[in-house]
This record gives C-alpha cells, sequence and structure tokens, in this order.
C-alpha cells in the first residue's frame, strides 16, 4: 500500500501515471540536496493553487532537456546544480508532462516515506 | 505563479494555458476580463518572491507566437505596444508587490530565450465553420459540401494556393463528370456540355479552421420539386470516397458511371493523396434527410487510384463460324481464319491443339473462337483478342 500524503486530492495521482524506472534528474537549490529541494509547490507554498500537479514533484529523462531549462531561463537555472536518482517501483508513480522546452518533464508522486534527497547525486557537469 | 492575478495594471487575469513548466509554470498565457491575450514569463526568483515579464499581445499577435511564426524572444522584445510589463509577486500573492511598464529596448537578454526559439503549437486562426452543414443547407437553400482538408507541417490555418486549387479543380472536374454520366450519355472525351456544367457548379462560399476546411456551395438554389442536379453528383462522389480502397467495388461503380468519371475521381485520388494527409468530404441538401460524408487518407487515396489504372472491363463472346483455315502455327499457338470475309487471328485453346495438329491450310471448317474484349476504363482503350476453342472439319473436307 502505497503511503500518500494525506492532502492529495481525490484521483491524484492520476490512473495514468506509471511506475518509475531508471535514471531522473532534477534541480536542487544548494550544493547537496535537501529535503527541502524535493518539496512539492503546494508543500512550499500552502496558498498555491491546489491542483494535483502541483503535489508533484518535476523530473527531467533527457539531460538536454537540462540544457533547456538553463538556456531558456538561465535567471533560474543557470547556477543550480542538478542531481540524479536511481528510481524504482517504490517510489510513487510518474508521469510524462511535456513542456515545451522539455519534453522529457515528468511529475513525480512521492509517498512520504520516500526520502530522495538521501539517495540522489550530484551530477558531475563539465 | 498562481492561475488567477490581480493586477492594477491589467486588471484580473485568469490562466489560459501553461507552456513551460517546473514544479510551477514558467511560461504562460492569460486572459483578461475582455479576451485580451498576454504571454508571462518568470525572470527571476529568490527564497521569497519571483519576478515575471507581461506582455500584451493581440489575438492574431497570440496566434503567429503560438503557432511558430515569430519567436518567444520576438514576442517580448517587440511588443506591438513597445512595453512588456515587470512584475513582482511574493509567493502564494495573487496581486504584485511591484508592477512597472519596461521598454522592450530595455529588457535583458537574460529575460528571454535565445532568438528562434518557438513554440509549434498547432492554432487554429480562423473560426471554424459551423458543425451543422444540414441547417446551413437549409438556411441557404443550397446543397453545400465541406471538404476538410488536414495538410502536413501546418500550424496555422493556412493553405498553399496552388495546391488548395489543383484539389478544387479536381473536385469540380469530378463532379462534372459524375453529373453528364447521370444525366445523359457520357462522352469519353472533349468537352462536357454546358447545361451540365452550370447545373454542376460548386461556389467556394467559406473556408474555416479543423485544419484547413473549405464549404462549397452549390451555384443554383434547389427547387423542391427538381433537387439541384448537383446533389446528385455529390452523393455519387461521397459514395465512390466511402468504396476506399475495395477494388472489385470501384471497378463496378465506375464501370456503370463510364471512362470519364473513372479518369476524373482518378485525378481526384491523385490530387488529395499528393497534397493532404486526409481528407473529408461533408454534404448536404436543404431537402430532408439527403447529407452524407466520406473520408479517406493519403495512403488509401494512392491506393484507390492504383486500383483504378489496373481496372478493365472484359466481355466474352463465343463466335460460331464457317471458314477457311489459312494459317496455323503448331508450336506458336496461333491460328487464322477468314469467314465472311472478316479475318479472324489469335491463340489457339490447348483443347483443339490435336484437331490442329491433323488440319489442312485451305480447308473448311466449323470453328468456335472466342472473342474476349478487353475495356482500359481509365484510358478508354479497347483491343480484341480471339481464342480459337473448337475446330471441326466440313463437308468435303472430312478425312
Amino acid at each position: 500500500m502505497t503511503n500518500w500524503p494525506q492532502n492529495y486530492l481525490p484521483n491524484c495521482p492520476p490512473d495514468d501515471a506509471e511506475l518509475p524506472d531508471g535514471v531522473y534528474y532534477h534541480f536542487i537549490d544548494g550544493n547537496s540536496a535537501s529535503e527541502f529541494d524535493f518539496k512539492c509547490k503546494f508543500e512550499k507554498n500552502p496558498g498555491y493553487t491546489n491542483n494535483c500537479q502541483a503535489h508533484g514533484i518535476s523530473m527531467i529523462k533527457d539531460l538536454d532537456d537540462i540544457t533547456n531549462y538553463r538556456e531558456a531561463y538561465i535567471n533560474i537555472f543557470g547556477n543550480k546544480k542538478v542531481v540524479e536518482i536511481r528510481m524504482n517501483n517504490n517510489m510513487g508513480v510518474i508521469k510524462n508532462t511535456p513542456s515545451v522546452c522539455a519534453k522529457s518533464h515528468y511529475t513525480w508522486w512521492k509517498p512520504i516515506d520516500i526520502k530522495p534527497w538521501d539517495l540522489c547525486k550530484i551530477l558531475e557537469e563539465e | 505563479m498562481n492561475p488567477v492575478l490581480r493586477i492594477k495594471e491589467l486588471g484580473q487575469l485568469i490562466q489560459y494555458e501553461v507552456y513551460d513548466y517546473y514544479d510551477e509554470p514558467l511560461f504562460l498565457a492569460y486572459r483578461d476580463e475582455l479576451g485580451h491575450f498576454y504571454f508571462a514569463r518568470i525572470v527571476n526568483e529568490d527564497t521569497e518572491s519571483n519576478e515575471w515579464i507581461f506582455v500584451a499581445v493581440s489575438q492574431n499577435r497570440f496566434n503567429m507566437i503560438r503557432s511558430g511564426g515569430l519567436d518567444i524572444n520576438s514576442a517580448f522584445s517587440q511588443a506591438e505596444l513597445g512595453y512588456c510589463y515587470h512584475i513582482g509577486f511574493k509567493f502564494g500573492s495573487q496581486t504584485p508587490f511591484f508592477e512597472g511598464k519596461i521598454n522592450c529596448e530595455s529588457i535583458p537578454q537574460s529575460f528571454l530565450p535565445h532568438q528562434g526559439i518557438t513554440l509549434n503549437l498547432k492554432t487554429e486562426t480562423l473560426p471554424k465553420l459551423s458543425e451543422q452543414i444540414s441547417e446551413r443547407a437549409i438556411q441557404t437553400k443550397r446543397v453545400l459540401v465541406n471538404l476538410h482538408l488536414e495538410f502536413p507541417n501546418n500550424l496555422r490555418t493556412e493553405a498553399p494556393i496552388s495546391k488548395l486549387g489543383e484539389i478544387l479543380i479536381a473536385t469540380q472536374d469530378l463532379l462534372n463528370a459524375i453529373g453528364q454520366a447521370q444525366k445523359e450519355r457520357a462522352t469519353t472525351r472533349g468537352v462536357v456540355p454546358q447545361n451540365i456544367l452550370s447545373t454542376n457548379e460548386m461556389l467556394l462560399s467559406g473556408i474555416g479552421a479543423g485544419s484547413f476546411e473549405l464549404e462549397l456551395a452549390s451555384a443554383t438554389l434547389s427547387n423542391l420539386l427538381d433537387e439541384a442536379a448537383i446533389a446528385d453528383s455529390i452523393n455519387e462522389m461521397v459514395k465512390l470516397i466511402q468504396i476506399g480502397t475495395d477494388g472489385e467495388k470501384l471497378k463496378n461503380r465506375l464501370s456503370q458511371l463510364k471512362i470519364r468519371v473513372a479518369s476524373k475521381y482518378l485525378g481526384f485520388l491523385t490530387s488529395i493523396s499528393n497534397e493532404v494527409i486526409s481528407t473529408e468530404v461533408k454534404w448536404a441538401s436543404p431537402l430532408p434527410g439527403k447529407f452524407g460524408k466520406a473520408e479517406i487518407t493519403k495512403l488509401n487515396a494512392q491506393i484507390a487510384a492504383d486500383s483504378i489504372k489496373r481496372i478493365e472491363e472484359n466481355k466474352f463472346n463465343d463466335i460460331e463460324v464457317i471458314g477457311q483455315l489459312v494459317g496455323a502455327s503448331l508450336s506458336q499457338h496461333d491460328f487464322e481464319i477468314i469467314a465472311s470475309e472478316k479475318k479472324y487471328y489469335g491463340k489457339v485453346d490447348t483443347s483443339v491443339i490435336d484437331i490442329l495438329s491433323g488440319a489442312i491450310l485451305g480447308n473448311t471448317y466449323q470453328a468456335v473462337i472466342r472473342e474476349k474484349h478487353n475495356l482500359k476504363v481509365i484510358t478508354g482503350d479497347e483491343e480484341t483478342i480471339y481464342f480459337l476453342i473448337s475446330l471441326v472439319p466440313i463437308g468435303d473436307d472430312l478425312q
């Protein structure tokens, strides 16, 4: 039984979300990953619209899309580090929710007992 | 960024659609209460707030940017008003803690993506034609056809005029040919009579979204007693399209309609298979219950066209003659018989080879000759082939 946060809306995560498998990437704010880096928008800002995607965390599958985000939003992502996480099917569910600049953008709905900040490693970039 | 914003200068804005997202929308469109569009992009953030740049766009500009006709950089750096809005929000707030205009030339390049980056979203730049084609046919008292053409690689409701022209000409030619086949003895070549042309004439009466949709209207008004002749032609055209790729059914249908229709339907299929991914034809008459629709993909149009090119009409006729055997080749299986001053020559059926081997040139025989008449439907080329299927010596020649 997956241990979802209690504030999830009905039908969230969506039925068409899938079990994750493989390596995904995520931007973090500091030099190492923290719990804050894996808070969803709704957790960071409870006044934000309470929709299902706001309870998910953005993940990127394709490294080229990391570059795309940095080029399109240099002031937002230009100095952020990237972590990689090897995900498996015990880590909640994930759904491809493409952005115009990043087709491999996924939304990850994370069970409360998963602590990705302990599982990820900083991506060494040239 | 909240889906609903209240900005002093712009009024209430409601989120229209999101283009880029990372934990929250980064680039999106808003609409105000009057339907005006704004693009908004995040340009900076800190631990408590973020900054955005908003640009007001006309409907036409919105369509161009959304469909990739104008890049994102230009949307802001070449704003129609000459300025954008630079607005800051505390996290969670619907109202800004600062807002102000910023001239296009003052926008820092770090606020915008590189030039040339576009949205490339399919965008309907014309209003859709009404779905109620039967209702409109009654209102206008005309037979109407909606031709829905899916052009490849076209993100806006636009169509190349040369390709469109080719399809429209092919459509009118097909309707003329069907009209002629239905109303009088069809000719294979030459000019279609003027009365057929005028009763089958279609006018372009509207264009709309839905990839690219054309509304064609009969040039003549429908008469309750004498339905516009064009209705029958269109109905026949739709039936042909409904047959799809079934070569046998196409052959049967086109054989009834004769060569000109086959040729013009081939022209129609060729024009759509060259230019569009899929074609849908809907039609309606002002008369109750008279409507229909058919659709065909590019691939199926190509298959149907190939089938038509292969269609032959074959007729067989067995002729009994008494004549003189004037030529025969056992190795080539050929024969030549003159009967009633007509020369028959062709191939010998295997069942007759033994009899032919004992036959004597110059003698008279009772023969059954199978006449096979082939007509290439699409070209009108005719060919008659003879087969000798029976040969019996008669009279004094009997050995």
